[in-house]
């Protein structure tokens, strides 16, 4: 190892110090912005949560938009460890003007096609907007987009919406699934607790996270399109009469 | 025997004594004299106090006890609407006198309970950081004063000047603050931009001086229906006000209740639930999150306009913000919401007619029912409830001298005491520590029972 070597790193050792005690001297763990329209996946597993706001949800869910997102493998071999870790989404949505909620957009486990009547009975988003919209002002003010941080803290994902899946209670199907599985991506109103789909997102072991829209589907012929085709077709007829007749 | 007719010279001397004793008695033991001269902040030993609008009621009656009686009596200064910057009346109280012979000045501003964590965690030199509005006694004119008051439980007597309207040009530093709650049980948010992270108070001393007890107020047009008459509700359950609050129910028909707004005593066709709530910061606040609302939160969406007249959810900065939202306030051209429901100190909630307070859990913070009417808190089975603190600083700060430390010690003793608390304006629902059965180390709990044997159990 030459001089110009051990001297970068005892300057990046001397820095690393300084960052931890900064940090340590803050007593503050640092946490992730997240603003109204946000998209946030938390991974967690082995006592270990990554935490990532992947943007505004709007665009990534338009209807036939397809985004990749990587996650380095150092952050999925702290949370895959020993454990099996699992995934969701969440984002929240408010009128800028006057603050009042409009809607939340979160991972399920099942499209909202798959929902019977007394599962949407039972969807009630209040209580899981609320806790996001808290979460993501208790947590914003470091200028994160993206944090590995301790299941405990209180900043963790399941630190607010606890480990059951169902977002705080708020839905009666799981909202999360283990890596390589799928997440169909629905919103649900806040105040007439309608749900919706919007899109799926799948996370692979290896860290690839897919969001889709929704796909497009085939655009149906309208009746009137019928009506001006079968019409058409009538005054061809006509009029090669009338042209036979002259 | 036969007694010796008494001579009209003696008869005179006593008649002059005993008029001399009667006019003593009627008059004040002392003069009104301001101990406390300009310039501001004066030189008198200061103790300047901020936060927590519920520990107001130490405010009005520590400094009496504190303070001497004679030579002079202390004076009691307060505040009425002050328009810029808004302190609504009530807010800023200063008492002057002397304390063992020395002039001493005791302020105090009630804003909101992370106040009375955030304005000590930085030096008193800090002016960013450390500093609160005060009444300012010597350029203020008040509509009211000089007043001689006489508090009945004791005598005490001083003079008093309300309405008064100004402030301490830029502003001092705080020396004692006042909590609902610990600093880790903030960490709420509401309106939508206003957030509360929880608050680091490792450099304070926290002392809980008595246990504050909140209840749940309801709006005078909220009721049950009884076999088709109307009737006021009794109370509700916690999960229904974990519903309530977190605005997964917005009609009162959810819980099976009524409104009769457009026809007193005929339910209305729909019955939509206003929610007069407090903003973050508020110590009453962070004790509902605490202690209540355990498995939900509360909206974190809302108005501050406190003039708008429709249903819905709107924040407070103060107590009084929530009695207004709940009750209305024509001087301030705020309207009632009679479909509402706010939380507020359990002894506002009993002065906030036509507004009324409710039952949770089946139980009131003061039971006039039971043989002692605190039983349910000092049980610990009342739910919403935390201990008042206050907050000095730990660490050395050469802005508060020997004579300063000696006067919040003496304040913090003081407050502390049964005597105290009897006396105080919401003595029949706060609870000296001492006098309680159980105690928290956390304010989300859980109860812990003191050893010995006590009359809890039904």
């Amino acid at each position: 190892m030459n001089y110009k070597t051990k001297l970068k790193q005892t300057v990046l050792g001397i820095f690393t110090l300084a960052v931890m005690f900064v940090a340590g001297f803050n007593g503050k763990a640092l946490a992730v912005d997240i603003n109204n329209g946000d998209l946030v996946l938390a991974v967690f597993g082995n006592n270990t949560e990554f935490i990532d706001n992947i943007g505004a949800a709007t665009p990534l869910l338009t209807p036939g938009a397809s985004t990749n997102f990587t996650i380095d493998s150092s952050t999925m071999s702290a949370i895959q460890g020993t454990s099996s870790p699992a995934w969701a989404l969440i984002g929240f949505y408010y009128n800028p003007s006057t603050g009042d909620p409009t809607y939340l957009v979160a991972g399920s486990s099942q499209d909202a096609s798959a929902y019977t009547a007394a599962q949407l009975s039972q969807v009630a988003p209040q209580n899981a907007w609320n806790t996001d919209a808290v979460w993501a002002a208790l947590s914003s003010g470091d200028g994160l987009s993206s944090k590995l941080l301790p299941a405990s803290d209180p900043n963790s994902f399941t630190s607010n919406f606890g480990t059951s899946g169902t977002l705080a209670g708020s839905f009666p199907v799981s909202m999360q699934t283990g890596l390589g599985g799928t997440l169909g991506i629905i919103s649900a109103d806040y105040s007439s607790d309608a749900i919706a789909q919007l899109g799926h997102a799948t996370l692979t072991a290896g860290g690839l996270l897919t969001i889709s829209g929704n796909a497009i589907a085939p655009v149906p012929i309208p009746a009137a399109m019928v009506l001006f085709g079968t019409g058409l077709v009538g005054l061809v007829g006509v009029a090669r009469r009338n042209l036979m007749s002259v | 025997m036969q007694m010796k007719p008494m001579k009209l010279n003696k008869l005179a001397v006593v008649g002059g004594l005993l008029a001399g004793l009667l006019w003593m008695n009627a008059s004040p033991a002392s003069a009104q004299v301001e101990q406390c001269t300009g310039p501001q902040p004066t030189s008198c030993v200061a103790l300047n106090a901020g936060g927590s609008s519920a520990a107001t009621p130490f405010m009005t009656q520590v400094p009496l006890n504190l303070l001497d009686q004679a030579p002079n009596l202390p004076i009691h200064y307060v505040n009425g609407d002050i328009a810029s910057p808004v302190i609504t009346s009530g807010k800023l109280h200063v008492w002057t006198g002397s304390r063992a012979g020395v002039p001493t000045i005791i302020r105090y501003s009630a804003t909101g309970s992370s106040d009375g964590i955030l304005k000590l965690q930085n030096p008193t030199s800090d002016t960013a950081h450390s500093y609160m509005h005060y009444l300012d006694h010597l350029a203020s004119t008040c509509t009211s004063g000089p007043n001689l008051l006489t508090r009945a439980a004791d005598g005490k007597q001083y003079y008093e000047y309300t309405g008064c309207n100004t402030i301490v040009a830029g502003d001092l530093p705080v020396t004692m603050g006042a909590a609902d709650v610990a600093g880790s049980s903030f960490g709420q948010v509401g309106p939508i931009t206003t957030v509360v992270k929880p608050l680091d108070q490792s450099m304070l001393t926290s002392n809980q001086a008595a246990i504050v007890p909140w209840q749940f107020i309801v709006g005078e047009h909220v009721k049950k229906n009884v076999g088709g008459v109307l009737v006021p509700v009794t109370g509700l359950n916690r999960t229904e006000i974990e519903a309530i609050f977190s605005r997964n129910v917005t009609d009162w028909s959810q819980v099976g209740l009524v409104t009769d707004v457009t026809t007193p005593g005929t339910p209305d066709a729909t019955s939509p639930i206003t929610l007069c709530l407090r903003a973050a910061g508020s110590g009453s606040k962070a004790a509902l999150d605490q202690t209540v609302m355990k498995d939900a939160t509360e909206t974190p969406s809302g108005s501050t306009n406190l003039t708008l007249a429709a249903d819905g959810v709107y924040f407070g900065q103060s107590t009084q913000d929530v009695q207004d939202c709940m009750r209305g306030n024509t001087g301030l051209g705020r309207p009632a919401h009679p479909r509402g429901i706010g939380y507020v100190d359990a002894d506002v909630s009993v002065v906030t007619a036509p507004a009324y307070p409710i039952k949770l859990d089946g139980l009131f913070a003061n039971d006039a029912s039971l043989p002692d009417h605190k039983m349910n808190v000092r049980c610990g089975m009342y739910l919403y409830w935390a201990g008042e603190r206050l907050n000095v600083r730990n660490y050395s700060d050469p802005g508060i001298s020997a004579d300063q430390t000696a006067l919040m010690s003496d304040f913090v003793t003081n407050a502390s005491s049964s005597a105290t608390v009897a006396l105080l304006p919401a003595g029949a629902f706060w609870v000296a520590g001492s006098d309680m059965y159980t105690f928290k180390n956390a304010d989300a709990g859980p109860v812990q029972w003191k050893a010995g044997a006590h009359p809890c159990a039904q």
